[in-house]
């Protein structure tokens, strides 16, 4: 019997399976944009458009457009791509939020081979810097469980940093701290011999950069992200393009936000255990993919005085399927 | 004399407006404690009784039939000549 590991992410979906030459990753940008045409004139020719995209048509007729040709579509009209997910759960805002997160999550991993067949999911913790009614990670779960098990799978959720430290820290015994910097969350796991110590998130990651930098430089979301993603500037340096420049800050502010709210949280825990040898911190995620991201963030560690000795802070070999390869591992022992 | 009375007149003005102040604080600060108190006992109830309600949000038929697809294939595969063997040995040792 075949089985997945799956990390749902506010940006990337990506589902993970062993097969005979390795492990196979499937990823897709969890993305998506709505075009409602107003005559049947109209229809015609944006179907003709979007020739070659990846969209789906809905009963009511509009045309929704899917993953990175969404991102496309919302810059030629110079609008932002919705997204079925808002800060690491299914989105309050959208309305169509689950019947696409669904479709998307049925697609990337099909049916199951079997009834029953064992999937493990990442779900993100609670965050420490929010206290909102639509923030329900329950519900999340619940969700996702539930398209998932229509699907005929038996899926079992895990926490999205402990999947990281099952996916980095073998070589260290499995002890240590996993970060996972995604789009709409960063979410932190201690580890000690394999055991989740303590975890939780901020809500504050590359979706904030985005919209800062979007409101700073009045270009859309969408536009900040593509150029995010295209590199081009270090963390915390100066830029001659704006978008870029205003990327660069809001990383280092990010980053130092992150680094004292981690402090703040591991400072004076006492159900921490004592750990005798300094710990190794990996850190993982799309955001985490920027130049200098890493030497900022142990930077930022020791000026806000992070009260664990580190060993050291390594990013991880592959940052964008790390939490999917560990959700797999998870899926062998569960 | 109209000095004199228009500081009387300014004084009571100041006194009464300062009274009705403080009366309004004290009957708040009534209502707030009533409030609290009121919390505290229905919580204390609670807790006696060990009923909760479950007011978790409810899954409901999330359908995605009326949506035609209009492409061959979503996503991207990449292939990794990596194995988990070895991390997911170590773990279940861990694990024991």
């Amino acid at each position: 019997m075949a089985i997945i590991g799956l990390d749902v992410g506010t940006s990337f979906i990506v589902s993970s399976k062993e097969t005979e030459n390795g492990i196979e990753y499937k990823d897709f940008r969890d993305a998506f944009y709505v075009i409602k045409p107003s005559t049947p004139v109209a229809t015609k020719m944006i179907e003709k458009g979007l020739a070659g995209k990846t969209f789906i048509k809905d009963v009511d007729g509009s045309f929704i457009i899917l993953g990175k040709d969404a991102i496309e579509k919302a810059i030629e009209r110079n609008d932002t791509a919705k997204r079925p997910m808002y800060k690491g759960v299914v989105s309050a805002k959208e309305t169509q939020a689950k019947k696409i997160l669904a479709f998307i999550l049925k697609e990337v991993v099909g049916k199951a081979s079997e009834p029953g067949e064992k999937l493990v999911f990442c779900i993100p913790a609670q965050p420490i810097d929010q206290e909102d009614d639509e923030f329900d990670i329950g519900y999340h779960e619940d969700v996702v469980k539930s398209i998932l098990a229509e699907c005929g799978y038996d899926a079992r959720s895990i926490n999205e940093a402990e999947a990281l430290c099952y996916a980095e820290l073998e070589n260290d015994d499995y002890t240590g701290i996993g970060i996972s910097c995604g789009s709409g969350m960063t979410n932190v796991c201690i580890m000690l011999n394999g055991e989740a110590v303590a975890t939780f998130a901020t809500t504050k990651s590359g979706d904030w950069i985005d919209r800062m930098t979007a409101v700073a430089t009045g270009e859309s979301d969408s536009v900040v992200q593509v150029e995010k993603e295209g590199g081009g500037f270090k963390v915390g340096e100066p830029n001659d393009n704006p978008v870029l420049s205003a990327l660069s800050s809001y990383y280092e502010r990010l980053i130092d936000y992150t680094t004292k709210q981690l402090t703040f949280a591991l400072t004076n825990n006492k159900s921490l255990p004592k750990f005798k040898d300094p710990l190794k911190i990996v850190v993982a995620g799309g955001t985490s993919k920027a130049e200098g991201y890493i030497e900022v963030f142990t930077k930022k560690l020791v000026e806000n005085n992070f009260p664990i000795t580190i060993k050291e802070v390594v990013h991880s070999a592959d940052p964008l399927h790390a939490v999917s390869r560990g959700c797999l591992i998870a899926a062998k022992i569960l | 004399m109209n000095i004199s009375n228009d500081a009387l007149f300014l004084s009571i003005f100041f006194i009464t407006f300062y009274l009705g102040f403080l009366s309004d604080r004290l009957i708040n600060m009534n209502i707030n404690e009533q409030n609290a108190q009121s919390l505290k006992r229905k919580k204390e109830a609670q807790i006696q009784s060990g009923i909760d309600i479950d007011d978790n949000k409810l899954v409901i038929n999330i359908k995605t039939d009326g949506l035609e697809k209009k492409y061959n294939e979503l996503g991207e595969k990449a292939l990794s000549l990596d194995t988990i063997t070895s991390s997911v040995d170590k773990l279940k040792n861990l694990k024991r």
